[in-house]
């Protein structure tokens, strides 16, 4: 469905007149692959450039090296109508549902605005469809004419699905959709996620920085710092048996009622991402860090079927 | 049901806000007074012939009383006042609208060539000193009200411009607009259903605080002998007022009515602006904002008109406050 080979981002700094010119490299060298129907986690601290990823799948955001195929095609080499025949069966939710909705238009508007734009459809379809929409995602007919301002976060996330499966797309790009909302609005949300994910056939790349609702929905998993991989494999491998040592302080940091663990802390900050040191990206913070990971960057590893690292020292 | 009160028209909206209302009577009187003048006047106002009625004080049936030098009744030159006035007014704050608009659209959302070259040309105009070359035009090209609203909204469309600029450049980067482009729309498409519509507010606001402030510096310019000569407002009947000797001879009420014609005027713009402004957005605090955004769409050139009708030396405040 979705394949991403080696792409990286950067984007020019303003600096002086006379100083030279940097970059920030926001993506550096990431490859993905999502089969149909699967759920992808994207889990990363924010700034790791989750979003810049996801900005260049969908075609808003041209990389600055690499490829992004959807469905084999490559999408920065397709034609202009092709590129939008293909970026129409990719949606996208966003994370935060008060910009991501036009405050003057009504909800038949809005979920009806895909179709209105696409074309062909009678003013008699696009309000069956909504209707139809508006059932699948939870909410009452009667509210396809309030605006949005009328409804609470979790609402107008579910109103942001609607729109976004309206046209039947194949891929679901879902950038933070949850961060965004209250804990119970949260998991409701999460399992309006799960079902149209299982009643529709969706493939999701679902972007969060919340590692207990990755592993709850994805079926494998990327964890992303300063803009690359440190570890992608399937989800349960990841979470029961982590390789990465940034994967083993994540998973520490989640709070837990278990007494008994003592949280590894992470010391330092994250590098910044314009001058990104040599060697392995995560060596200034790592608690395991030797001589040759400052040196040497680490390349991604299998070193559990399916499950890869990079890394010098993965804890196996 | 919500729908119909949300769509219902701006007018009832500003008609139920306290200051609007007062705006929309005075400007509802104003209009009246403009287009019906002839039939409600009780004299002549161009009758310069009248020397035996010259110089009267208010009373019966010269309500305002007459001119000391030409005898004309004043009552009815107000009223022809208000045509002058709420045409330059009304007129350039339309004009400004629309350029300000497409510039600023264009600006935002054309692209980073359009944006740099009409961005450097706001700064360029910015720096125009504008009284002067009013003062030149006017003579090479005759004085007439075309030709000042024309001047006023090739130097006025400037701050509107940015104001929309900046409000495109916020839209643009919205969710929904990403949303829609996601859903294979044109930029044509985003421009109309979502920009157009996403700075409509901002238009019609500035457009009545811009129609007010156009009023003060029509009224200056008339005062500076500028406009049309042969036409009666405010401003040329201010200077005729003190050409004509009203403060010699103690005739206040010569001096008096110009000025509150020019007051109600642009009072009655400035509510409804105001009215709008709370209206579209409830929630702004009502401290200095909506001054500055007065002062950066026409401030400039008032501040000159005004400079230029008296001596004072030009205080430097209104220009710091006015740049944003």
């Amino acid at each position: 469905m979705l394949k991403v080979e080696n792409l990286a981002i950067s984007f020019p700094v303003k600096a002086g007149l006379f100083s030279k010119r940097r970059h920030i490299k926001a993506v550096r060298g990431v490859s993905l692959t999502i089969q149909k129907g699967q759920i992808f986690g994207l889990v990363g601290e924010s700034g790791c450039g989750k979003s810049t990823l996801a900005q260049a799948v969908i075609g808003m955001q041209r990389p600055t090296q690499g490829q992004v195929f959807f469905k084999g095609d490559d999408l920065y080499a397709l034609s202009t109508p092709a590129f939008r025949a293909a970026r129409q069966n990719m949606q996208m939710v966003f994370q935060d549902p008060f910009s991501a909705l036009n405050p003057r238009f009504d909800v038949q508007r809005i979920i009806a605005e895909p179709m209105h734009i696409r074309g062909g459809f009678s003013g008699e379809q696009m309000e069956g469809r909504v209707l139809e929409l508006l059932n699948l995602v939870g909410l009452s007919p009667e509210d396809r004419h309030r605006y949005p301002s009328d409804f609470s976060g979790g609402q107008r996330q579910r109103i942001g699905i609607a729109r976004a499966i309206s046209l039947h797309p194949e891929l679901l790009i879902l950038d933070e959709p949850v961060s965004a909302l209250d804990v119970s609005v949260h998991a409701q949300i999460m399992n309006l996620l799960m079902d149209l994910h299982e009643e529709l056939g969706l493939t999701y790349l679902f972007i969060s920085h919340n590692l207990a609702d990755v592993k709850d929905i994805s079926h494998s998993v990327g964890v992303m710092y300063l803009g690359s991989f440190m570890e992608y494999g399937p989800t349960a491998q990841v979470f029961a048996q982590p390789l990465h040592p940034y994967t083993h302080s994540l998973l520490a940091a989640v709070l837990t009622l278990d007494q008994q663990k003592e949280p590894v802390i992470t010391r330092g900050d994250i590098p910044s991402p314009i001058e990104v040191p040599p060697g392995c990206s995560f060596a200034s913070r790592c608690p395991l860090a030797q001589p040759k990971c400052q040196v040497e960057t680490p390349v991604l590893l299998e070193y559990r079927p399916g499950q890869l690292a990079a890394c010098h020292y993965p804890v196996i | 049901m919500r729908t119909t009160r949300r769509k219902n028209n701006l007018l009832a909206k500003i008609w139920h806000h306290p200051q609007g209302q007062v705006g929309l009577i005075l400007a509802g009187l104003l209009v009246f007074a403009a287009v019906a003048a002839p039939w409600i006047t009780p004299f002549d106002p161009y009758d310069v012939t009248q020397r035996a009625e010259k110089g009267l004080a208010p009373g019966w049936p010269h309500l305002l009383g007459t001119s000391i030098s030409t005898g004309q009744d004043i009552f009815s030159m107000l009223i022809y006042g208000a045509r002058v006035s709420l045409l330059v007014g009304i007129v350039t704050g339309l004009a400004i609208a629309f350029l300000g608009a497409f510039m600023g659209i264009l600006a935002g959302y054309g692209g980073r060539f359009w944006d740099t070259l009409i961005m450097r040309l706001v700064d360029v105009m910015l720096v125009i000193p504008t009284l002067p070359l009013t003062i030149v035009l006017t003579n090479l090209f005759g004085k007439s009200y075309g030709m000042i609203i024309f001047i006023f909204t090739i130097f006025g469309w400037v701050g509107l411009a940015r104001v929309i600029r900046s409000q495109v450049l916020v839209l643009k980067s919205s969710n929904y607009i990403k949303a829609a482009q996601l859903a294979g729309a044109s930029r044509r498409y985003i421009m109309f259903r979502h920009i157009l519509p996403g700075v409509s507010n901002l238009l019609i606001m500035s457009t009545a605080l811009t129609s007010a402030g156009i009023m003060v510096a029509e009224a200056g310019l008339s005062f500076l002998g500028l406009g049309d000569p042969t036409a009666i407002s405010w401003g040329k009947m201010l200077a005729e007022a003190q050409s004509g000797g009203a403060l010699l001879f103690g005739h206040w009420w010569w001096i008096i009515a110009p000025g509150i014609g020019i007051f109600l005027s642009v009072f009655a713009f400035m509510r409804i602006g105001l009215a709008l402004e709370e209206v579209f957005n409830p929630r702004m605090k009502r401290s200095g904002m909506l001054l500055r955004l007065f002062k950066s769409i026409n401030g400039s050139y008032i501040q000159e008109v005004f400079d230029a009708m008296d001596d004072r030396p030009e205080t430097d405040e209104a220009g710091k406050e006015a740049a944003p």
